[in-house]
C-alpha cells in the first residue's frame, strides 16, 4: 500500500508506530537516529516520513529543510514530537511539514492521518 | 538495577582495597622504624616490604578484574534488558491493540517498564485501556507502597513511575504526598497528579479531583515556576484549576504569577477576563506575569485598558516592558500615540518592547514607528525606531531568500 519512514530515537515509539502501521498494509521501515535517517530518504522510496524532533545526533528539522531543498522530495511529512514549545507548530508548517502530533498520541488516530496524507 | 547493585559492590571492594593498603604501609611504617632504632634485623623488613608490594600488586590486580568484569557484565545485561523491553512493548501494543491475552502475572520488571514506558506514549482510550489493565496486575497499590517508603531514591522512582502509569486510584495518595513532602518529591507528585488529571475522562468525578488539587496547590508552596510547569501539564484539566486559582481575592503572589503564566503559556484565551483583574496588583511579579499572560493571548479586554496604560509608568521596569508588549492587544487608536510616547522611556527594554508592538499594529504602527524615528523629540526613541525598522527589514529579506539547509556531515 506504501511505505513509512520513521525516524525516532525511542525505541517503544518507534515500536509503536511500525505494529500500528504494519497491519494497515504499510512497509515500515525505522531509522534510529538523524544519520541513518538521512540515508534512509538519500536511499528514496518512501510515501510518508513520521519525524521526531530531537534526535540524539542532530535536529529533526534540519532532516526536514534538508528533504525539502536539497533532495526536493515532496513526500508527506508529520513531526511527531514530546516537546510541546509554542512555536513548534509553526515551524513544523513553515518547514514545509504536513501534519503535527504531540507526544502523547492516539497511534490510531495518527494512522488515520497518515492514510489520510498518502491518499 | 545491575548497576546499582554493581556500584555497591565496587564501593565494598574500593573500601577493601583501602584498607589492606593502609595496614601495609602502617606496618612498613612500624617496622622500619624499628629497624632504625635497631630494634629488629633487616631480614623481617624485607619480609614485611615484599609483603606490602605483593598486598598493592594484588589489590590492583583485583580492581582491574572488577572494573573490566563490570563492564562485561553491563554489556550483556543491557542487552538482554533491550531485548526484554522490546520483546514485552511488542507483547503489550497486541494486547491492546488487536485483542491478544494479556501476559499472566506477576509481571517481571521489564514487563513493568515497558508497559509504563507505552503509557506514557499513548493519548485517549488505548491509554486508559492500558492503566486499566495494569490495576488488574495491582501495579497502582505495589507503587503507592514504594512511594510511602523511607528511602528517598526508591520514593521518587515510584512518583515517576505513577506519572506515566496515571492510575486515578493513586490520586489520593498522591495529593498526600504533595501537601506533606519535601519540595523535590512534592514536585514529582505535582507532575503526576498533573498527568493523571490531564487524562482523566471529564465528569464530576474529575471536577472533584481538579478541586481537590486546586486546594492541595493553596496549601503547599511550590517555587512559581515548578507549579508553573506542574499547571500546563494538566491539559484539558487546566482551565477548572486556573480559573479557581485567579479567583481567590487572597491568593498566594507566586501562584497567582503561576496560573497568569500557564493561562499564556497554553493560550487559553477563555482565561482572558480572570487574568486580566491582576494586572494593578500590588506584587510587580503578578503584574508583569499577567500583563505578560495578555500580551500571548493577543486581545486585550477594553475594560483593562486604562490599567494597561497606567502599567506603562509602572515604576518597575519589567512590567512596563511587558505593558509595552501586552498594549498591542488594545484598539488602534487608543494605543498608537501611547506606544508612541514610551518610545521615549528612561529603559532601553521598555523602548524596544513598545517599539515591536508598534511594528506588530500593521500600517498604522508602523507609519507611527517611521514618523518616531524621523521626528520623536527623544533622541534614544529615534534611534530605536530606526534600529527595530532596519531589523524588520532584514527579517523580510530572510523570509524571502528562499530555505536552504546548513551543509551536513555525514560520518563515514
Amino acid at each position: 500500500m506504501g511505505a513509512i519512514l520513521v525516524i525516532d530515537d525511542d525505541p517503544v515509539a518507534a515500536k509503536l508506530l511500525e505494529l500500528t502501521l504494519h497491519p494497515r498494509g504499510y512497509r515500515v521501515e525505522v531509522a534510529r537516529d538523524f544519520t541513518s535517517g538521512r540515508k534512509a530518504l538519500e536511499a528514496g522510496g518512501h510515501d510518508a516520513l513520521i519525524l521526531d524532533i530531537f534526535l540524539p545526533d542532530g535536529s529533526g528539522w534540519d532532516i526536514l529543510k534538508y528533504l525539502r531543498n536539497e533532495l526536493g522530495l515532496t513526500l508527506p511529512v508529520v513531526v511527531l514530537t514530546g516537546h510541546r514549545q509554542e512555536d513548534f507548530a509553526a515551524r513544523a508548517t513553515e518547514f514545509g511539514a504536513n501534519g503535527y502530533i504531540t507526544k502523547p498520541f492516539s497511534p490510531r488516530d495518527l494512522a488515520a492521518q497518515v492514510e489520510r496524507l498518502i491518499g | 538495577m545491575w548497576r546499582r547493585h554493581g556500584d555497591s559492590l565496587y564501593a565494598l571492594l574500593v573500601v577493601v582495597v583501602f584498607t589492606l593498603e593502609l595496614g601495609a604501609l602502617a606496618a612498613l611504617v612500624w617496622v622500619s622504624s624499628l629497624r632504625l632504632g635497631g630494634l629488629v634485623p633487616r631480614s623481617r623488613l624485607n619480609v614485611v616490604l615484599i609483603g606490602a608490594v605483593i598486598a598493592t600488586a594484588l589489590a590492583l590486580f583485583g580492581v582491574t578484574v572488577y572494573i573490566l568484569g563490570y563492564h562485561a557484565v553491563s554489556a550483556v545485561l543491557e542487552r538482554r534488558h533491550t531485548e526484554a523491553l522490546s520483546s514485552w512493548t511488542e507483547r503489550w501494543i497486541q494486547t491492546l491493540l488487536y485483542d491478544a491475552d494479556p501476559p499472566m502475572p506477576p509481571l517481571t520488571l521489564a514487563a513493568e517498564e515497558s508497559a509504563l514506558a507505552l503509557r506514557d506514549l499513548l493519548r485517549g482510550d488505548d491509554g486508559l485501556a492500558l492503566t486499566e489493565l495494569l490495576r488488574s496486575y495491582s501495579l497502582d497499590e505495589r507503587l503507592i507502597d514504594r512511594m510511602r517508603g523511607r528511602r528517598l531514591a526508591p520514593r521518587l522512582d515510584a512518583l515517576d513511575q505513577l506519572s506515566r502509569a496515571r492510575f486515578p486510584t493513586a490520586f489520593e495518595p498522591l495529593v498526600q504526598t504533595f501537601v506533606e513532602s519535601d519540595a523535590v518529591a512534592r514536585l514529582m507528585a505535582g507532575r503526576a497528579i498533573a498527568l493523571t488529571l490531564a487524562d482523566w475522562p471529564e465528569g464530576p468525578e474529575r471536577d472533584r479531583a481538579c478541586a481537590t488539587f486546586t486546594r492541595a496547590l493553596e496549601e503547599a508552596p511550590l517555587p512559581s515556576g515548578a507549579a508553573s510547569e506542574v499547571m500546563q501539564l494538566l491539559e484539558g484539566a487546566a482551565p477548572q484549576i486556573l480559573r479557581a486559582l485567579l479567583s481567590s481575592e487572597r491568593q498566594r503572589p507566586e501562584l497567582l504569577r503561576a496560573a497568569a503564566d500557564t493561562v499564556g503559556r497554553m493560550g487559553r484565551t477563555e482565561l482572558r477576563g480572570q487574568v486580566g483583574q491582576w494586572i494593578a496588583h500590588p506584587n510587580p511579579e503578578v503584574r508583569s506575569a499577567a500583563l505578560r499572560a495578555l500580551s500571548r493571548l493577543g486581545r486585550v479586554p477594553l475594560n483593562l485598558s486604562e490599567d494597561l496604560l497606567t502599567a506603562l509608568d509602572d515604576q518597575t521596569e519589567f512590567v512596563r516592558v511587558q505593558a509595552a508588549h501586552a498594549a498591542k492587544g488594545l484598539p488602534q487608536k487608543l494605543v498608537l500615540p501611547i506606544l508612541y510616547e514610551s518610545m521615549g522611556d528612561r529603559s532601553w527594554w521598555v523602548r524596544r518592547a513598545s517599539a515591536e508592538s508598534l511594528l506588530r499594529l500593521g500600517a498604522g504602527g508602523r507609519a507611527t514607528l517611521e514618523k518616531a524615528a524621523r521626528s520623536h523629540p527623544d533622541r534614544f526613541a529615534r534611534d530605536m525606531s530606526a534600529q527595530v525598522l532596519a531589523d524588520s527589514h532584514t527579517a523580510v529579506e530572510d523570509r524571502r531568500r528562499p530555505l536552504r539547509a546548513q551543509p551536513m556531515e555525514v560520518p563515514a
